[in-house]
């Protein structure tokens, strides 16, 4: 138990100088599901709370074009919510969707799911499928880095003190682009994923895979994009067999470990069963794959 | 007897409008004028000795009434059923066994200053290495958990019935598997919770949620030294019970609290130290053989139990009893020799858990028999119908009563409700599969040998106006007792529910009633009611009789009334024969005493039926329940909206237990104490369709023709998973909780090989 | 200290609090509103379920300051002067109580979800409910009582 002051800063400006003033001692509060656990548990321990879940700026989402733009202290539900996200970052919608319960989804935010980094985080697999973005506001202004220079760990980010989540920026993808996103827990609803992915995939005139983006949940410190199986598809036709061997690689390249929730083995068979699901999906190919994708 | 009025319907339950209403009254829930908070300090260490408790700096915390360690403790600060070998507090000096133990108590004036005065407890320990398995406390020159426990036994029986080796010699065929069961948490939303005060007359009262009034003030008198007539013990609604809070949980380190620190306490876990605490489904490894011959008629079976009984004996011995003598299930099997061992460890305790054992030897059994059919290549069904109890048939380990074998009855039933087998979907990499389990569930028939069989009792008392209220020891844990006990009440009275008030679990106000625990409360408990009811029934006719000048004989209790059969015009109200009855000075009190007929036999036995249709994507491992069927003989179905709840209920716990329940311990450490690690089944994990049956086979000695009924449906519901699950892979499942990532690597080994 | 008016099923409640205080405690210590349920304080179980201007939320990991200026509604705030709600009617009927812990919750989501969904589909419900855990009941008939009401047969 821990005793803090709460305070609602009413603009940004007054959240950077609260957090500025509270030295290192103040925590950002968005939908709070993560941190006050944090907190009872004696993981977090500040004197200043800030509770940014009014701040008009960080509640937004914005088809800006080239980009869509998700403030931080955006809820699942708001995003679940959203015609704009479920047309454009469907992969984003389908794990919001599956994230937790009805309850923590009316609170929980996007932000808040990036930053507390876990590793089997559901909102992060698709940000990293769609080369997300992140804003990031403190004392020295504003930044951005790319979300997978984000994540550095399990629970660690390069997230500066006193610094501040506030954007989220997703670039538009190519017409003709699909995504998907895929969850394996131990029951249906409300579980720490065992492993969750996302996929992008963009298939050319000739048939031929143009674009493609394999983001891998729980089986390595932070979420990790599938290179070697994205690379063995890239310029291909999409065929029974090199979604396989993709599959395959995806397995050999990801890095879990044993915990409570499953063994480094069984993890990397999740991880090349539902692989090769994602991609099938992707590419609408399901069930058994014997031939060539129809054009 | 009349028509049955009551008895038979889904009347409503008489506690449900408070709990849809947020007005019942947890034990968390109570207030008291100058109550303060009790913390509990739990030793961090599985295994440590400890050297030192600093208490200076929490007793000098503002708020903080009393700082209490084994050293302000009168009495033996000893406690525990089968064995009184738990610390209350562990001493300076001496070993903590597992990380439940205390060592210090906080008595505080809020919640959070006894937390924080808790955190301020300075404790050194010298770290010991835990023994976190059986096996490695069975290692020659293990430390010994206990010292009066030599190679850490805490039980070992042996159950013999015919000659297992000729029976062996006699099979053609052979099956042997070893299975592997994990400790099971009875995740009650409820987390352990009391009051304690002491009133001016020096007595103590308990108010907790509790699954045995009479253990508790048993535990309170020996580890205390308390007078028994000075402690008053009062069970509350129970937010949910399932066996974990069958041993005495907070309620002495509550009573310690109380009488040390001189006032009214309120003491409530929290989830993690709840999860820590309790008592849970003993984990286990079953080595099972069958022999048959290649007809399918089985010969022997040879079954061996090892369960990790936790740091202290509780219900081990009787649990693995039951796991032991249960792995014979509802099957005539001539030549049986099997044994449990109970073996002390260091991990989180095990106990009593909804089935009682019954549910590890169920999968034993039942996945060993598919494995028997898959080996003579017969069906699953048609080995099982060689090998049931027939008509007249007593099972292997003795049971009272003739309980009529209704196994055909329940396969009939079965296969009716499960219909057509489901084919194959679309998705070409589903595969589906099917299983029907049998299962023989016992209820405890009144007679508690460990308890110097007790017996059971209740009392009845009519009000002068017309009312009732019934005083039953039992408690109220969800199950609906208190209905099913107001509903036997008002069909003997011939009354309107609304009159019948249950007063349950308070071992003052109840005659002694006994655990609620083996299903036993409807049987044994009703049975006492309805001895006292009939002895007021008779009370009351009298003097009606009496009042209308008529034989007693030609009256009949029937809508609030008591009236000569056929001739209503000269009806009475109960209410006035009552007041008649109360002015003339007749008895309106009586109470009934239940006693099993035989005290040698402890259970009384049924049958159950399940089945599930699954289907398992041989791609990714996901299964899927299509649907599942229960179906049990409940003798009689007192009231089908509560019993159909309970086969729910019961199933999906045993869903659980297959696919995803195991309160995880390294190094004797939990490692999934909340909710968010250990998943029990949500809404979203019920199969698509489930059906829930009962049957009728009255027995003889139930009250109305009622069995007890409420562990049944988790025995055999989760190796009916299984199976179905080995049904459509075609491969073999020897341990639980069973994942996708499990049948993947089962298909992969199958086809590497 | 803070002080701030809390608005609980339509009553406000003018009170100084530490601003650590989770919603969940100030209702069951401060209110006496002990009908929302502690099931484990880390937001897993449902069993504290409250509606935050309609929606569902779950007590335990809100800070009371954070629910000022709200509308709070509680399981005491369901049934209009003593007239049970439709939804609590069908859990006394269909058999949704057991112990009973759960059930404020319960019927707190099962409101929010009919007001929003009218006519949920089964799936849609089992949705609703997955963040409210019960142990003992299966759920079946918790969701034939949320059914019975979508379908106006209660």
């Amino acid at each position: 138990m821990v005793y803090f002051d709460y305070v609602r800063p009413q603009t940004l400006d007054d959240l950077l100088a609260g957090l500025r003033q509270a030295d290192n001692e103040g925590a950002v509060l968005a939908g709070g599901t993560d941190l006050h656990v944090k907190i009872r548990a004696g993981a977090a321990c500040p004197r200043v709370v800030f509770d940014i879940s009014n701040l008009a700026p960080l509640r937004s989402i914005d088809d800006q074009g080239d980009q869509l733009r998700i403030g931080a202290a955006v809820s699942m539900t708001e995003i679940i919510a959203s015609a704009t996200l479920q047309r454009k970052a469907p992969a984003l919608v389908a794990a919001a969707c599956q994230m937790s319960s009805r309850q923590i989804r009316n609170r929980a935010t996007l932000g808040g799911n990036i930053v507390t980094a876990s590793p089997a985080a559901d909102g992060i697999p698709p940000l990293l499928a769609a080369d997300a973005t992140l804003v990031l506001l403190g004392s020295a202004g504003r930044r951005e880095v790319t979300l997978a220079e984000f994540l550095t760990g399990p629970g660690k980010t390069t997230l500066a003190q006193n610094e501040v989540l506030a954007e989220v920026l997703i670039p538009a993808e190519a017409p003709g682009c699909r995504s998907h996103f895929v969850k394996v827990g131990r029951r249906k609803a409300q579980a720490i994923s065992i492993i969750n992915l996302a996929g992008r995939m963009a298939i050319g005139q000739d048939g031929s895979v143009r674009d493609i983006r394999i983001a891998l949940g729980a089986v390595a410190p932070t979420a990790m994009r599938a290179r070697r199986a994205e690379a063995a598809l890239l310029g291909n036709l999409p065929s029974a067999g090199n979604l396989a061997e993709a599959a395959a690689l995806a397995a050999a390249e990801c890095r879990p470990i044993s915990d409570i929730r499953a063994s480094a083995s069984g993890r990397r068979l999740l991880v090349e069963a539902w692989t090769l699901r994602l991609l099938q999906t992707l590419c609408d190919k399901r069930g058994d794959m014997s031939g060539e994708l129809p054009s | 007897m009349t028509h049955a009025k009551v008895i038979g319907h889904g009347v409503q339950r008489v506690d449900a409008r408070g709990k849809v209403t947020g007005q019942t009254k947890f034990a968390g829930d109570m207030q008291l004028p100058g109550m303060h908070y009790g913390k509990i300090v739990f030793s961090p260490h599985p295994r440590a000795r400890v050297l030192e408790i600093d208490c200076r700096a929490a007793a000098a915390m503002p708020g903080v009434r009393k700082v209490i360690t084994a050293r302000d403790l009168p009495g033996s600060n000893r406690y525990g059923y089968d064995v009184a070998h738990r610390p209350v507090l562990v001493p300076a000096g001496e070993e903590t066994r597992y990380i439940g133990d205390a060592v210090a108590m906080i008595v505080a004036a809020s919640a959070e200053i006894a937390s924080r005065a808790a955190a301020a407890v300075v404790v050194q320990y010298e770290l010991l290495e835990p023994l976190s398995s059986p096996r490695q406390a069975m290692a020659p020159g293990a430390y010994q958990v206990h010292a009066a426990a030599p190679g850490n036994r805490c039980c070992q029986r042996e159950f013999v019935h015919g000659d297992v080796k000729l029976g062996f010699e006699a099979a053609e065929v052979v099956v042997e598997q070893t299975y592997f069961t994990p400790r099971q948490e009875q995740a009650f939303l409820e987390t352990e919770a009391g009051m304690a005060y002491q009133d001016d007359a020096g007595v103590l009262h308990v108010i907790s949620c509790l699954q045995d009034p009479y253990g508790v003030a048993e535990d309170i008198h020996i580890a205390l030294a308390i007078p028994k007539s000075r402690i008053h013990v009062k069970g509350t609604p129970v937010g949910g019970g399932f066996g974990g809070k069958l041993n005495t949980t907070i309620q002495v380190h509550l009573a310690a609290m109380t009488c040390l620190a001189k006032v009214p306490v309120m003491l409530v876990l929290d989830r993690e130290e709840s999860f820590a605490f309790h008592a849970k489904r003993h984990p286990t490894e079953i080595r099972l053989k069958l022999g048959a011959g290649r007809d399918g008629i089985i010969h022997a079976l040879e079954g061996e139990v090892l369960a990790d009984a936790g740091p202290y004996s509780g219900r081990t011995p009787e649990v693995i009893g039951l796991t032991m003598s249960a792995l014979i299930g509802p099957y005539r099997i001539p030549h049986v020799l099997t044994s449990s061992i109970g073996i002390y460890t260091n991990n989180l305790d095990s106990g009593a858990f909804r089935g009682f054992g019954a549910p590890q030897a169920a999968i034993a059994r039942e996945c060993l028999l598919d494995k028997l059919a898959r080996t003579l290549a017969m069906d699953p069904l048609e080995l099982r119908r060689k090998n049931f109890l027939r008509p007249g048939d007593k099972p292997a380990s003795p049971m009272l009563g003739d309980s009529p074998v209704s196994l055909d009855l329940l396969t009939e039933r079965i296969i009716e409700k499960l219909g057509p087998l489901p084919s194959a979907p679309k998705d070409s990499s589903k595969r589906i599969g099917r299983s029907i389990c049998f299962d023989m569930p016992v209820f405890d028939v009144g007679a508690i040998p460990m308890l110097g069989k007790s017996g059971v009792g209740a009392a009845v008392e009519v009000y002068s106006d017309g009312g009732v209220t019934v005083y039953a020891g039992g408690t109220e844990l969800g199950q609906g007792v208190t209905t099913v006990l107001a509903q036997m009440a008002a069909e003997e009275f011939g009354l309107p529910m609304e009159r019948i008030r249950v007063e349950m679990s308070d071992n003052w106000t109840c005659p002694r009633a006994g655990r609620t625990s083996a299903s036993r409360l409807t049987y044994g408990l009703g049975n006492a009611v309805l001895l006292a009811t009939g002895r007021l029934r008779k009370t009351i006719l009298a003097r009606a009789a009496q009042m209308l000048e008529i034989s007693a004989e030609d009256l009949v209790l029937e809508g609030a009334e008591i009236r000569p059969k056929g001739v209503p015009a000269k009806a009475l109200s109960f209410a006035a024969v009552a007041r008649t009855c109360s002015d003339r000075g007749d008895n309106l009190r009586e109470e009934g005493w239940f006693r099993s007929a035989e005290d040698r036999y402890m259970y009384g036995h049924t049958f159950m039926a399940a089945a599930a249709d699954v289907a398992v994507d041989v791609a990714t491992g996901e299964i899927e329940i299509l649907k599942l069927v229960n179906v049990l003989d409940m003798g009689k179905v007192l009231n089908p909206v509560m019993a159909y709840g309970q086969l729910y209920g019961g199933a999906i716990q045993a869903l659980g237990y297959g696919l995803m329940e195991n309160m995880v311990t390294v190094d004797s450490q939990a490692k999934t104490p909340s909710f968010a690690e250990y998943m029990i089944p949500s809404a979203l994990d019920v199969p698509l369709e489930f059906v829930a049956e009962g049957v009728e086979m009255p027995y003889p000695t139930g009250p109305f023709g009622a069995k007890g009924i409420g562990e049944a449906a988790l025995n055999c519901t989760t190796p009916t998973l299984l199976n179905a699950i080995a049904d459509a892979l075609g491969v073999e499942v020897n341990a639980v909780p069973i994942g996708q990532e499990h049948i993947l690597a089962a298909i992969r080994k199958r086809e590497l090989n | 200290m803070t002080s701030l008016i809390l608005r609980v099923n339509g009553n406000d409640h003018a009170l100084e609090l530490e601003p650590h205080r989770s919603l969940l405690a100030v209702l069951r210590e401060e209110l006496g509103l002990t009908g929302t349920k502690e099931g484990c304080n880390a937001g897993d179980c449902g069993a504290c379920t409250v509606l935050l201007d309609g929606a569902p939320v779950n007590a335990c990991l809100i800070l009371a300051v954070q629910a000022a200026g709200q509308e709070i509604t509680t399981i005491e705030g369901v049934a209009e002067e003593g007239q049970l709600h439709p939804l609590q009617e069908a859990f006394i009927e269909y058999g949704a109580v057991q112990c009973g812990y759960c059930t404020p919750g319960m019927v707190l989501s099962s409101i929010a979800l009919l007001r929003e969904t009218p006519r949920p589909s089964r799936t849609e419900i089992q949705d609703a409910l997955a963040g409210n855990l019960c142990r003992c009941t299966g759920y079946v008939q918790i969701v034939e009582a949320i059914q019975s009401v979508a379908e106006g047969r209660k």
